[in-house]
Parts: structure tokens; sequence; C-alpha cells
């Protein structure tokens, strides 16, 4: 209290050089010891928050996570292996992906989770679509396009290799 | 005090007067005396309040057992899980109280949130008491979504994906938010731990200092009446004292409650769903808690793209608002004198109602 009083005398000192200060504007100087005490606290405020939020925030900042990046994987099974209408969901490295030998006889390859909110994708081979069973989002299994439900967007493609011997190997896009 | 003398001494009455120079015991007992409950034909939903304060009670007691042998690692969660259900003496019981009681708790909290919503309790001076309690019930729901990773079976992951990517959607701020959250750019143990002190610290400090405020707000100024009770003229309009008369009462259904409850427990101990394997898809038919099925099945209505929005975006702000308008509407009607607002609360209510029961069911379907 004794604090707060000294400094506002203080303001009002540095406003009043000439020291015209009177009992009349007793009314004006309670509104500007209201004020400069609102500006104290308010500053205080602000202070405090930067002083405790930087480190708590930049504790709890999660730290720029090492991604071991897989650019190039082989797949596990030979394609010999893999007819037509089979399908994998798998792990590309840290994302998940899906290997589908669609109707066409070609390999579609994509990154399985969800342009909508992130689930994972899967083939339904009875109803030749990619569909996710969270907000029942469809894919076209040849293109990975957006064909019905909420997704926005379509999968994004990785690219699968198959080599003379039947060897896939799974590359990014 | 007057010292006793060994002819007089009563020692029940002598240690209460000691007590009571100490502790001011009588003048609360006192003050809880003067608090009086209005008795008429809607007196039944002044219950709810007490019966979710039990719930409380039941999942901290419950959720405290639980920590000594649950394990809130990535890895290892779900076998410590699986553990509780399985070997451990009474776990599964102890979990199926905490897994039942989360529900149950949820389900009285939006029973007593609809009930004073209709009874319109929210009105002056009483607004802070309605808003704290729908912080409550936002406490609780944020209960239920980190509670519901920790076992970290196959819907952990799946619901703790969806939940954590709906926030990264928010505008501006949404992939950092969501970072924020995981802790990185993929759900693991980061995410795990955040979740875990969350649901044991924060939440509970959380819940616990606005159910005093609540509390504490409803012993000051006392239970609200519906308007039509209101209106009585004074010798028809019944009341009891809050203690012991009401409170009496609220133990009763408190032993009724728990009965239920634990039959619900006992009879139907809760699960555990396969553990979580990443790569695989998400099983079909993956549904959220009931809680949450109005919210999932918006998200499921809303199309690709709306005009130039994308769906998610515009569906956000949509249940944004419809549950934000929870802490506008009542305010907007908080004097009760203007009557078509009075109105329009009512109805805006009723619409709210039957728009989420009917979302919840057809979500579950």
């Amino acid at each position: 209290m004794t604090t707060e009083q000294d400094s506002s005398k203080t303001n009002e000192s540095q406003n009043n050089p000439q020291g015209d200060y009177n009992l009349d504007s007793a009314e004006v100087s309670f509104g500007r010891r209201a004020f400069f005490g609102g500006i104290l606290a308010l500053g205080g405020g602000l202070w405090a928050l930067l002083v405790a939020g930087t480190p708590i925030l930049s504790f709890l900042w999660p730290k720029k996570s090492e991604v071991v990046t897989v650019t190039e994987m082989t797949f596990e099974k030979n394609l010999k292996d893999f007819p037509v209408g089979e399908s994998k969901n798998f792990m590309f490295g840290s994302i998940p992906a899906l290997l589908i030998h669609d109707s066409n006889g070609k390999l579609s390859v994509f990154n399985a989770k969800c342009s909508h909110l992130g689930c994972t994708v899967g083939y339904q081979k009875d109803k030749d679509v990619i569909y996710c069973a969270c907000h029942g989002g469809t894919y076209d299994p040849n293109t990975g396009k957006n064909i019905a439900g909420p997704p926005p967007a379509p999968l994004k493609p990785l690219v699968a290799d198959v080599a003379a011997d039947g060897t896939i190997t799974i590359k990014i896009a | 005090m007057s010292i006793p003398t060994l002819k007089n001494l009563n020692i029940v009455q002598t240690v209460v007067d000691w007590l009571d120079e100490r502790v001011p015991l009588k003048a609360a007992v006192e003050f809880a005396g003067h608090k009086e409950v209005p008795v008429h034909k809607h007196s039944i939903w002044y219950y709810m309040g007490g019966i979710a304060a039990l719930f409380m009670g039941i999942q901290f007691a419950t959720g405290f057992l639980l920590m000594f042998h649950y394990v809130p690692t990535f890895e290892g969660a779900y076998a410590s899980v699986q553990a509780i259900n399985m070997q451990v003496p009474f776990g599964w019981l102890i979990r199926s109280m905490h897994s039942w009681g989360a529900n149950v708790f949820i389900l009285v909290l939006f029973i007593h949130m609809f009930s004073t919503y209709f009874m319109k309790a929210y009105r002056a001076p009483r607004e802070f008491t309605w808003l704290s309690g729908l912080g409550l019930v936002g406490i609780a729901m944020v209960f239920g979504f980190t509670g519901y990773m920790l076992p970290m079976d196959e819907i952990a992951y799946f619901a703790t994906k969806v939940g954590v990517d709906v926030a990264g959607e928010s505008p501006f701020i949404g992939p950092y938010l969501a970072e924020f959250v995981r802790g990185g750019s993929e759900i693991g143990q980061v995410t795990m731990n955040r979740f875990f002190s969350l649901h044991v610290i924060a939440l509970p400090l959380a819940m616990m200092g606005l159910f005093g405020l609540h509390a504490t707000l409803i012993q000051l100024q006392g239970i609200s009446e519906p308007e039509s009770i209101q209106k009585l003229p004074k010798a028809e309009r019944k009341y009891e004292k809050f203690f012991p008369d009401f409170f009496k009462k609220d133990v009763f259904v408190w032993f009724a409650v728990f009965v239920a409850f634990m039959l619900v427990v006992t009879m139907k101990p809760w699960g555990l769903g396969p553990q979580v394997d990443p790569a695989a898809m998400a099983p079909i038919g993956i549904k959220p808690e009931w809680y949450f099925l109005s919210q999932f099945q918006a998200l499921k209505l809303f199309p690709a793209k709306i005009l130039f929005f994308d769906g998610v975006h515009v569906a956000m702000v949509f249940i944004g608002t419809v549950f934000g308008s929870l802490a506008v509407v009542p305010i907007l009607d908080s004097t009760g004198k203007i009557p078509f607002i009075s109105k329009f609360a009512t109805v805006y209510g009723v619409i709210f109602f039957i728009g989420w029961l009917f979302l919840t069911i057809w979500g579950s379907l």
C-alpha cells in the first residue's frame, strides 16, 4: 500500500513540475492514482506472464523430432505372393502406408493417412474402394482420389517399383 | 468454555465445544440449516448435482487406486491395463468402476445441465453458477478424452488421432496446437505423458477448483425455483431445510444410485479392445464414446467442400458455435424480463436437446 502511494506521489510530482497541485483536484488525483495503479498491475501481470510463461512454454514445446526419413524400402512380399485384389497395410518408416494390387493389375501405394482427420485407411476388396472407418471417407483405389464422404483431398501417393524377380520396392513419390 | 467437573463431564459435548471454539462448526451447521430447498413437482432434478458430485468422488478414488498398477508408457500401458483386468485382485472391479463411472458421471452432468437449463436456474444472480457448471461439463469431457487414450487399445489410438487432428484444423494456430498436444508429429510416448499428467494432475485440480466455486455459489445463493413455482402465492410454496432434511434424502439417493451403479459395474465389467497396431487400418464400425457421438456424426455429415471452404472447417465452426451458445443464450435470458428472449431460450433449448439426441442416436447406429 505504501509503495503504491509513494509511486503515485512520484508520478504526480513528475506531472506537476510547478507544484500547482491543490486539494480541489483530489478527485482527479484519485483517478490518476487508480490509472497508474492499473498500469502498474497490468505491467506487472504481463511481466509475470512473460517470466513464468517463457520457461514453461519452452519446457513443454515439443523438440524437433528426429524423424528417420525412409525414402525407400523393400516390401515384405514378392509380387508372386501378392495377387490381384490383395492389399496390405504396413509402416513406411513412421507413416502408415497401403499397397494394393488393383483390378487393373497395377500396384498402387499410398500414404494411408486419411486426408480428413488422420485415421488409417484400408482397402475394401468387395467394394473395390479405399475406405476410412472413422468418418466414412472413400477413395479410388487406382488413383487415391477422394470420391465420397468428408475427405477434402486425395491420398498422398507413394511409388512401387517391381524388379525382374518380382521384388517390390516402395519409394517416396 | 467452562471447565467440566467430574460430575457433569460429558465427553462428546466437551469435544464439540472445544472444536467449535477453534473451527466454527455450529455456525456452519446453522448456515446449512438456513438454506432451504423448495419442495415441488420438479424437485427431483435437485438431486442431480449431488449425484454428479458422488460420481466425481468415485472417479477420484478409483483413479487414485488405478495409478498404483497402471504404467503410463506407450509400450507398457496396454499390458498394465490387461494385468489390472485379469491379474490384480479386484483390479477388474476398480477399472470397471472407473470406466463406467466416467460414463455415468457425464450422463448425470448432462441431465443436471439440461434440467437446470429448462428450469431456467441460470437466471440472475446465478449466471456464474451456470457458467462454472458448463466449465465442469467441459472439463469432464476433456477428462474423458484424455482418459480414453490411456489403455492404448485400438480405439484409444484412433480416438486420440481424430481428436488431435480436429484441434489441428483450428484456424491459424491449428497445426501448432496439434503439434503441441501430440508433443511431436506422431502420437507416441510424449503424447502419452501429456495426456497422463493432464488427466491425473491438471484436470482434477481444475475440476476441484471450479466445483468449489460452483458449490459455494449454490450455498450462498440458495437453490433456484422454476418460474411456475415462483408465481404461486407464498402460502402454497413449500420448503424444507437443506440440512438435515434434504441432506438425508440426498444420502439415501446416493446409496440407491450407488447400488444400481455397482450392479452394472459387476454384471458388465468394462473390457479392453485389441492392442493398437499403428499400421493397421481403423477398424470398421469404430466409434467414440457416446458423449462424443453427436460431434462425430456431424463430422461425418459435412461434405468435403462447402462453397469455398473445407467441410471439416465448417463442421468445426458449427460444432463450436452450437456448444458455445450454451454459454451465451442463458446470459441473454438472465433477467428473464424480456418475454421474447425467454421464449427463445426455451425453444432453443428444446431444439438443441432434440438435435443433440438425434445426432447421438444416429451416430450410434
